[in-house]
């Protein structure tokens, strides 16, 4: 395990993440960015790690992301509820750069404190996989629900993580 | 006759909260393009607070930063 902590380095890529997570969620319409939104947003990060833990199960970014989109189409789809497939879209304004302090939902919360006790643990530094690794513990929510959608066995990605994770730990 | 729509059953909490969640997400998502329109078509925020049941203020601080600005419109709604 690295021993190699850098504090401010974490800090650049926690504010990297919150940016990119709230700019998710604004694109479509959300006002609070939930775990998804975190998980999507740590696809950029520069050390690639979630983008290889979900290409270990064979996932790649965009069907994520579509398969966020098509789990709550289908969650509405089971209650008679015709969902506005993208009709919406075209409507909402281009996300713009949120003043003030950062609101987001409790999955995503629940996340990031999770994240930031695994990787003072492991005296590691932040690294995307570990979103990766955290959000695939829930059981229910849009991140479980959108990985069912995609077959995805959320064991699976969660041991992909740690693939990553152990690699860039040496 | 539009068909009413069915509350789902709460008893099957999996299928209930899943669509609670996305049922608020359309609502933000709608919320977002009929409050675009309405700012499009000349509305003020007093009169789109007034709509959604909030004061103008919170109206505006929650909104206006997701609202395209409006193309300059004398007609006022």
């Amino acid at each position: 395990m690295s021993r190699r902590r850098k504090p401010l380095q974490d800090i650049r890529t926690m504010n990297t993440l919150f940016t990119a997570a709230e700019k998710e969620a604004a694109l479509v319409g959300e006002s609070e960015p939930g775990a998804e939104h975190l998980i999507l947003a740590s696809f950029d990060l520069p050390d690639g790690s979630t983008r290889r833990a979900f290409q270990r199960v064979g996932v790649y970014p965009q069907a994520f992301r579509d398969a966020i989109a098509e789990q709550h189409a289908e969650a509405l789809r089971k209650i008679g509820i015709a969902p506005d497939d993208g009709v919406l879209d075209g409507r909402l304004a281009e996300p713009t750069p949120s003043r003030g302090p950062l609101r987001t939902k409790g999955s995503s919360q629940n996340v990031f404190k999770k994240v930031v006790k695994l990787v003072k643990k492991e005296r590691s530094q932040l690294y995307g996989a570990y979103i990766v690794l955290v959000a695939a513990e829930a059981e229910h929510g849009t991140t479980a629900r959108a990985l069912e959608h995609l077959g995805v066995h959320r064991e699976a990605l969660a041991e992909a993580a740690r693939t990553e994770l152990d690699a860039l730990n040496v | 006759m539009e068909e009413p729509m069915q509350i789902p059953n709460s008893d099957d909490p999996v299928t209930a909260l899943a669509a609670v969640v996305s049922m608020r997400r359309t609502a933000d998502r709608l919320e977002l393009a009929a409050v675009q329109s309405a700012i499009d078509q000349g509305w003020s925020w007093a009169l789109v607070a007034d709509s959604l049941g909030v004061t103008p203020q919170a109206a505006h601080k929650r909104l206006a930063r997701r609202i395209n600005k409006p193309h300059a419109r004398k007609d006022q709604h």
